[in-house]
Formats: C-alpha cells, structure tokens, sequence
C-alpha cells in the first residue's frame, strides 16, 4: 500500500477550464516527490488538495489507507511550508516553532524539547526570541521549516520554498531541505518550477501539464529519457521535431522534413523526435562511427565552459551546447550524432 | 540646493495650516466680532462655550453617532473585506469592490437627500435610526478600505498556516490575522469616527429634535451671532482631533515598532 495516494483528481471553478483532470500520485514513505511544471499546470492546486485548503470535485486522497478527501485542513497533521513562509510576524521564532505544539496541549517540557532538537537541527539556536522581522530570509525559510516540522507531520508540503533565497545559496538549502528530510523521512511533496531544483532534490520527479502528471520517473530517468515531447521540452532538449514517416530495416531511421535520421531502436508510434544539445558534436567532417547533418551557425552564445551554437540545417534550427569554441558564425560545420542519443517521443 | 527645498516646504506648510492656525488666533481675541489680526488676549470665549448648551449636547450626540457609526462600519467592514481577500476569483469581485466604496463618491448632498426621502417612505420618520444608518452608509467606504488593504497586505497563507499547524479557520483568524490588523483597525475606526463627525450634510438632513450633532449646533448659532466663541470651539477640535490621533499613534504605533 502506498503511503500517500491520489486518485483521479478532478478540480474546476465554474466554468473555466478544469485545473486538475483526473490527476493519479502515488508517494511511498519516506519519498520526497518533485512535482514540477509551469505556472498554471496545477502544480499548486495539487498541493492544496493534499493539504485540504481545496476538496476536489471527483477523486480521492488516501493518507496510508485513510481517505481524507473530505476531512479539513486543521485535522490532517499535515505541515506547509509556504513560498512566502508565511510567519506570524507577532510571534518571535520560539513561539512561531511552538504554535502547532501549543494547539495540541502537549506537555511543556516536551514541548521545548521538541522544539529544541528541531530548532538545533534547522541551526536556529540563539535566534528563538527575534520577530520573524529581525531575520534574514534563509533565516526566516528555516524557521518555517522548523514550525512545519515540529508538530511531526504526516506530510511535508513545500510550495516553491527556494524562490525567495537568493540564487548563490539555492544549492546550500536544498541540501539542508534534504538533508532533514531524510533524517525525519518524512514523506514530502515539493512543488517547484525550477529544473535543477527539481532534479537536485527530488527522489522522483513529476513533470505536470495541463492538470495532469505527464511523466513520474527518479531524476536521472526523466532527464534522459523523457516520454513525451513537453517533458522533454522541460529538461532541456532544445531540438524537438514532429516525426513524417518511421522506417524499419537493418537501420532504422525517422524522417523529419524528408531528412532522414539513425536511431538505435524503432518505434512505429514515434510522434516526435528529440535531441539534447549536449549530447550533439559540432565538427568541421564527419566522424567515423556518428551520424552527421551538416548545416551553417547562424548564432552562438558563450555559456563559460560551453558555447551554444544555433545551426541552420535541413532539419530545422538545431542547437548545440559544444566545448569547442573555435567555431564562428557564418562557418559551415557538421553536427555529428549517435543514434542512440536520439530520442523518440510517442506523445 | 538644500535651502529652496525647506522654504517650498515651509511655503507649503504655511498655506495648508493658516485656515487652522487662525481660528486659534482669533479665539483668543478680545474683539466682540471675528476680526483678524486678534486683538488683546482673552480666555472668554472658551468659558462662553459652555454656556451654551447646546454645544456641550451637540458634542455628546455627535461622538455618540460617531462612535456607533464607526464601531457598526468596521463590523460590517471586517468580513465583507475577509469574503474578498479569501476569494481571489469571487465572480464579479472588481464590482463587489467598487460597490463598497460607491458611497464615497456620491456627492454627500445627494446622498442625505436620498436617505431623508428614504427615512420618510420606508419609516414614515426620521428616527435615530434613520441618523445612523446615514451615518454608516457615509463612513463605511473608509474604514473598508483601511481594513481590507490591511488584510491585503497581510495575505492569505498566514491563515493557511495556522490552519495547517492544527487551527479551526475561525480560531487561526483570531490567533494569527486579528493581531496583525490591528492598526488597520484602531486606524480605519479613528477615519470612521472623524469622517462622521464632520458629516455636516448627513446631520443637517437627518437630525431631529433633541439629537442636534455638534456642526449643526455650530452652524445654528453662526447663525444668531457672530462671535470668537465658534472660533474657540474649532480650537477646542482641533486639539481633540491632534490628542485622539496622539493617543492611537501611542498605542498602536508604538506596538509596530516593537515589532
């Protein structure tokens, strides 16, 4: 039995478009799920229906076999860390950490020791009697960890926690956020829309659209081998192409725009095919044992350790992140492939 | 570059505070009708306004109508402006909005006449009832604004937190936003308070018999005589108004610094 389940999730406001259309998660204990997309793909509204802020219109929400779908919020031992954190500005840190403690009247002296151990662990010690005013932002992100996780949760819900820590730090906290999570294994769900931050953390990430998960794979999986065109849109593969005809045989190939291109394995129901601009060579002749495509940069952009080159080729626009920078633009150059760096997409 | 920039600004000063600064003057006057400049100095006219007592009535009915106003505006305020901070996509919420504060942009006038020809056909008289509604109707705007932009700016997850942390909506609204809209609050009643009792229009259309609030009483007797004794009591206000805004600044004001 999963620990946390969602099941044919559907939730719409009147008349507009539904937000979820029959959404299915399944989390296992200790798992913390990314779930990643853009901005309107209900990414948060899932959250929300986790949390029991939004009763969905269909489906249902099971915490390790009990469904939950209809009790509120305030009954289901779920902590929240808001993108906003969200602190009670009239609470000092200590008493912020200690409100969920004091609802459940739970004795005083275990009260500070939980507090305690949480506030050590998140290292807030020394700032318990500031004002969430007085604290800088990583301060203030780790105090709303530390009030989520003090009343021992269920379920940890994080709403894009890293969007308001500036960027140098990003890779320091999430390693923190990790860290803890993994000694409490606590089962969390961490929205984001950030690639990195997804795949840096995650044990699997959802990638949503349109109301709906598209794929749910651990980090790696679903950055090399995305399903479906949208993901791999998402994690980075620049060169996405519909597919005009498939062929068998001894060398398989796919035909985009009457070119046509090696692959490793067929698939009769390809759609699209997709090629990751690291994973192709820029060269000035062909190379043995790689397929090529010629084709004239028409752009490039320095990216420090790599440059990314825009040729213009008989595919299409193709982009190359390349190590080699002797290239310039208006040169004509190949971009050489291995067949079985290309991808084909059935949806 | 420094010495034009105060002199604009005590430019501007002067000519925003000379209409309050010289009634003060004037009621110090010994002069038996309003004369500017002031002469002499004399503490008569403040002694004569509690000769009249009408004065000391009007000042009684108007802070009660006040006061009842203002306490009944931000009542109704409080969760019509929670149903619009809650419900982002509430259908129609820009015109919900601008309903609220419609009256504020009614010319009083207008809207005291309305409201007479209200208390005559719906209530058959004009009643303190009638007063009083007025009343809200005038200040309510004010003290929706004030609170609903302290709610706004609050936001919603504050709530939301407090709920998650095991809280009942009612009880996390206690807890966690009541204290932090506090000064939106004591703030928007203090507007309210003010806003109705310089409602001149309002009173001068809906009062009745004994209840004659403080303005009308004023205009009432400007009208007989001519006297530093109105001069004295705009004094007398003005010094209640700075020592009321004194007293929330004190107290609310004082709590936002600690925080």
């Amino acid at each position: 039995m999963k620990y946390l389940q969602l099941k044919g999730i559907w939730v719409y406001y009147s008349k507009q478009e539904p937000v979820l259309k029959g959404l299915d998660l399944e989390v296992d204990k200790g798992e913390l799920v990314a779930l990643l997309g853009p901005s309107g793909c209900g990414k948060t509204t899932t959250l929300r229906v986790i949390a029991g802020f939004i009763i969905p219109q269909r489906g249902n929400v099971t915490i390790e076999g009990r469904d939950v779908t209809k009790t509120s919020a305030h009954k289901r031992n779920i902590g929240i860390v808001f993108q906003s954190y969200a602190l009670f500005p009239h609470m000092t840190v200590r008493l912020n950490i200690t409100y969920g403690l004091r609802i459940r009247n739970i004795e005083r002296g275990e009260m500070e020791n939980r507090a305690n151990k949480i506030a050590d662990m998140l290292g807030l010690q020394g700032l318990e009697d500031r004002y969430p005013s007085q604290l800088s932002g990583g301060q203030q992100q780790r105090v709303a960890l530390a009030r989520a996780l003090a009343i021992q949760p269920d379920i940890l819900l994080m709403d894009e926690p890293l969007s308001n820590i500036d960027p140098k730090f990003r890779e320091k906290v999430r390693a923190e956020i990790k860290k803890v999570q993994r000694e409490l294994e606590v089962v969390t769900i961490y929205v984001t829309h950030d690639q990195e931050d997804a795949l840096g953390i995650a044990d699997r990430v959802a990638v949503m659209n349109k109301g709906l998960i598209e794929q749910i794979s651990p980090p790696t999986e679903i950055y090399e081998r995305p399903k479906t065109s949208f993901v791999a849109d998402f994690m980075g593969f620049e060169n996405i192409f519909p597919i005009q005809l498939v062929t068998g045989g001894e060398q398989p190939s796919v035909t985009v725009r009457n070119v046509a291109l090696r692959v490793e394995e067929l698939d009769r129901d390809g759609k699209y095919v997709a090629l990751h601009p690291s994973k192709l060579m820029i060269s000035t002749e062909p190379k043995p044992n790689l397929e090529e495509i010629k084709g004239k940069i028409t752009d490039k952009s320095f990216k420090g350790d790599r440059v990314k080159y825009f040729l213009e080729t008989a595919l299409g626009e193709l982009t190359v992140l390349s190590s080699a920078k002797q290239f310039s633009i208006g040169d004509d150059a190949y971009v050489c492939y291995a067949p079985g760096d290309v991808l084909v997409l059935r949806g | 570059m420094r010495i034009p920039f105060y002199a604009v600004s005590l430019l501007t000063l002067s000519i925003l505070l000379t209409p309050i600064i010289m009634p003060l003057l004037i009621s110090f006057s010994v002069s038996e009708t309003i004369t500017f400049p002031p002469q002499g100095f004399t503490l008569r006219w403040f002694g004569n306004i509690f000769n009249y007592e009408s004065f000391a009535k009007g000042f009684i009915a108007s802070s009660s109508i006040a006061f009842t106003a203002s306490f009944l505006a931000i009542a109704l305020s409080l969760p019509a402006s929670y149903v619009l901070y809650r419900h982002k996509t509430l259908r129609l919420k820009g015109l919900i909005e601008s309903l609220f504060t419609l009256p504020m942009l009614m010319p009083e006038i207008v809207l005291s006449y309305m409201l007479l020809l209200f208390a005559y056909r719906a209530m058959g008289v004009i009643s303190a009832l009638s007063l009083i509604i007025g009343h809200v109707l005038v200040v309510m705007p004010f003290g929706m604004r004030v609170i609903y932009a302290s709610l706004s700016n609050l936001g919603g997850d504050i709530e939301d937190a407090a709920v998650s942390l095991g809280r009942d909506r009612l009880r996390a609204f206690m807890d966690v936003v009541l204290p932090n809209i506090k000064q939106g609050f004591v703030g928007g009643s203090l507007t309210c308070f003010m806003v109705s009792f310089n409602a001149v229009s309002i009173s001068l259309f809906l009062s009745f018999g004994d209840s004659m609030p403080l303005p009308i009483a004023m205009l009432n007797y400007l009208q007989i005589r001519y006297d530093p004794t109105i001069a004295a009591l705009s004094a007398l206000l003005v010094a209640f108004t700075v020592a009321l805004s004194f007293a929330v600044e004190r107290t609310v004001g004082l709590v936002s610094q600690v925080r």
